[in-house]
């Protein structure tokens, strides 16, 4: 790899480990992001994903493990849980898009779903079903799904974002 | 796919998942509940958070003010220049006087429990996808925090200290199903434990249940810790009784309870690291 494009690469994923950390303050600070029907969003999983679907499986599972492990510090789930989702989605959503998929705002809206509807239920189970069954599917319609739906919202922006930043970083070779 | 299952890629995956489960694993065996990878990214990221923390509540208390300025633009300079110095006062005064409000608080406790051993620690996030309120404070094990360390808001009960990393702990709040204290009710003794489940939670309540049908305790009765156990000192403060209902599973009754702390507006608690009888199983007077 040149260097010049090397350089470009690193400023890149520079830029893609700020924005994680910056979107990681911004979820679990109490007061940044409003609450909408008194729900939050999970800010770094459309961003994992938005991140995963620019870059090379190696670099996109280590951005996933940084996501997993920023939101494992204030999560109430088992530990590793979101590391361990993270690492996985960005892993696979970044095969996928390097090898049969095409790289568009349709595909990721179908990752970005498909990661919502694996994230909230496990989320739901491990942290709500194993403690108390007994109205549990009340609180994933009233709280989970809410704030799925409240994520889902974010997927655009973090998908353009991450197709700026790689845009402007990317040195195509002669 | 042989040749992705070969690739480095996926080796490179398999290993750091395989790194991420032995860090589960280890969690499940460790006394401080949480993963090594996440004690590790705790400390580096504990700074930052505590930081942004700070920097959430001035922003929520600054918001008055700013909506002031702006629809003041059309005030000459030096009224506006003006209004800013008071309005920058006045938030600094009101967080000293919540500051001081605490530690009288605090210094009250204090003297009524001489042995107990406190760290002031700050709030310095929340899970968003927390159903029950639980919290993440900015001292760790480093500051002496231990696992099932009570968290006290002034004379009031918190939580306890679930997991705990070198510089952060997580605690679990009165409203989580999993939080059990003994606890009984001032006036008429009557005890048992304090707990909360899925439909009293999101209500902000939690429950003192096997109560008896002909029970004395009425609505606006005040329940305390028992220091059964050895974990919760005796006599902190949980909530106050509002109703008195039927359980639905059994005869007994249940004493519907508000916790005496807004959880959703805590910004500084105090862990209790030590006090007598910590560990010791305390036989109360208690029915």
């Amino acid at each position: 790899m040149p260097e010049k494009e090397r350089r470009m690469a690193n400023i890149r994923r520079l830029i893609y480990g700020l924005a994680l950390i910056i979107a990681a303050l911004i979820q679990n600070s109490v007061a940044f992001l409003p609450r909408l029907l008194n729900v939050k969003a999970v800010l770094l999983l459309p961003l994992v994903i938005g991140v995963a679907m620019q870059e090379f499986e190696i670099p996109a599972l280590f951005f996933g493990l940084l996501a997993g492990l920023l939101a494992d510090i204030f999560s109430a789930a088992p530990g590793g849980f979101n590391a361990l989702l993270f690492t996985s989605f960005a892993f696979l959503v970044s095969a996928l898009i390097n090898t049969v998929m095409r790289n568009n705002i349709v595909t990721a809206l179908l990752f970005n779903g498909l990661g919502l509807l694996i994230y909230f239920p496990t989320h739901w189970l491990f942290t709500v079903v194993l403690k108390a069954r007994e109205g549990a599917l009340a609180v994933f319609l009233t709280f989970h799904l809410p704030s799925a739906l409240y994520t889902l919202l974010f997927f655009p922006m973090f998908y353009y974002f991450a197709g700026a930043v790689k845009r402007r970083t990317h040195i195509r070779a002669l | 796919m042989r040749r992705f299952i070969k690739s480095t890629g996926f080796k490179v995956f398999l290993a750091v998942i395989a790194v991420i489960l032995a860090g589960s694993i280890t969690a499940v065996f460790t006394n401080s509940n949480t993963a090594p990878q996440t004690s590790v990214a705790g400390t580096f990221f504990g700074p930052l958070q505590r930081f942004s923390s700070y920097l959430a509540h001035n922003v929520a208390d600054f918001s008055l003010n700013f909506k002031s300025s702006a629809s003041l633009l059309k005030e000459k300079e030096e009224l506006e220049a003006r209004i800013d110095e008071l309005s920058e006062r006045l938030v600094d005064y009101d967080r000293a006087k919540y500051t001081l409000e605490l530690y009288e608080e605090f210094l009250g406790v204090k003297e009524e429990n001489p042995s107990f051993k406190f760290v002031a620690a700050p709030v310095v996030g929340r899970d968003p996808l927390d159903y029950f309120v639980n919290l993440t404070l900015g001292k760790g094990s480093l500051h002496g925090v231990k696992v099932n360390d009570p968290v006290i808001y002034g004379k009031n009960l918190v939580g306890v200290v679930v997991s705990v990393m070198p510089t952060q702990s997580k605690v679990s709040t009165l409203l989580n199903p999993d939080f059990n204290v003994g606890a009984y009710e001032t006036g008429t003794r009557e005890g048992g434990f304090v707990t909360s489940d899925l439909t009293l939670s999101p209500l902000g309540y939690c429950k003192l249940p096997g109560l008896e049908k002909s029970t004395a305790i009425s609505p606006g009765s005040l329940v305390v810790t028992s220091g059964i156990g050895g974990i919760y000192p005796r006599d902190i403060i949980i909530g106050k009784v509002v109703d008195i209902a039927n359980d639905s599973d059994d005869i007994s009754s249940y004493a519907l309870i508000e916790p005496a702390v807004s959880f959703s507006q805590l910004s500084d608690v105090f862990i209790i690291v030590d006090f007598a009888g910590d560990g010791a199983q305390v036989s109360g007077a208690v029915e």
